[in-house]
């Protein structure tokens, strides 16, 4: 408050510009004159003429965009996407292991795993007297007499 | 004097909306004119931006949920569009290595239409090198006499501040004219 007695001590509020003759009375005219020529170019310029075609024109691309998108990460989905390059050096990679190791110990080492596969699926089957337990608690005799 | 209440009620009658605007115009424009001047200093950049500000307005009356009074939106109109003139002729000066504070003091001196002696100029140049929106606010609250409250709403700033930035531009434009004088 202080500083605001002591400004105004200094400085008037009277505006020390001038502004021309009749500017404000002119200026309800002037304002009337450029919103209507602002409304007139706007309904008369190419760009509001085309604004329904560009709006259509752009929808179509949008959506073009979207599914040629789509299309494109989707595309290597359910097959084997390998670049040729990759193919080729895969090749060579077994092409020289299957030469590098002689045949013998190929079907040696397959048989082994086959083996040692064989064992586990014995070592995993089911007794038998486990059967005979679970169909006499949780199957109805009836259920059992069907089976026959 | 036509309330802004009665206004905007002819404005929402059909086919009064021109009668409206041009009473928004004749009731305001002198007033809006006078802050806008105060913050770009030209006649012709005053007279730019204040139909823009009509314009604005123009185009705005549609949406106007009177929130606020008609004339503290008005208000907010005008000077958003004088700081937003202001902040790129700035940018523009400074990559011509220029100042555009130096610029508009230079235009001060040289302005016909500038009607003060030389005190009214060294005043008008320390308001003139305050920065833009503490500029503002000075000219809302000294030169329109807006409310705390009222400039609050416009400048979108807490009362507050406000009252502080106003204080210190005070004590600047003092300062400065002490020294000189």
């Amino acid at each position: 408050m202080n500083s605001r007695k002591n400004i105004e001590n200094i400085l008037p509020k009277r505006f020390p510009y001038k502004v021309p003759d009749g500017y404000f009375s002119a200026m309800e005219d002037e304002l009337a004159r450029k919103i209507k020529a602002g409304d007139e170019f706007q309904r008369n310029s190419l760009l509001a003429k085309l604004k329904p075609a560009i709006a259509l024109a752009a929808t179509f691309a949008l959506i073009f965009g979207l599914g040629f998108g789509v299309m494109n990460l989707t595309k290597g989905l359910g097959r084997a996407g390998y670049a040729p390059e990759l193919a080729s050096e895969m090749d060579s990679i077994v092409r020289q292991e299957v030469e590098e190791a002689s045949l013998i110990e190929t079907l040696e080492h397959f048989y082994g795993q086959r083996q040692q596969e064989d064992t586990l699926a014995i070592n995993i089957g089911l007794e038998e007297e486990l059967i005979d337990d679970y169909l006499l608690s949780e199957i109805s005799l009836v259920s059992l007499l069907s089976f026959e | 004097m036509a309330d802004e209440k009665q206004i905007l009620e002819l404005y929402r009658q059909e086919g009064k909306e021109e009668l409206a605007f041009n009473l928004i115009v004749r009731e305001y424009s002198e007033r809006l004119y006078w802050h806008i001047r105060e913050l770009v200093c030209t006649h012709e950049d005053a007279d730019d931006l204040l139909q823009t500000t009509f314009i604005r307005v123009w185009k705005g009356l549609p949406t106007f949920r009177e929130e606020s009074n008609l004339y503290t939106w008005l208000y907010r109109i005008a000077t958003n569009e004088a700081l937003t003139f202001l902040k790129k002729r700035r940018i523009a000066k400074f990559l011509l290595l220029g100042n555009y504070t130096t610029a508009l003091e230079n235009r001060l001196k040289a302005d016909p239409s500038f009607d003060g002696d030389r005190l009214q100029i060294a005043i008008r140049r320390e308001i003139l090198k305050l920065p833009d929106k503490q500029r503002a606010v000075f000219s809302l609250r000294y030169f329109q006499e807006l409310k705390y409250e009222e400039i609050s709403q416009i400048m979108n700033t807490s009362v507050g501040a406000l009252k502080a930035s106003y204080h210190l531009a005070c004590q600047k434009i003092r300062k400065a004219l002490e020294e000189q004088f």
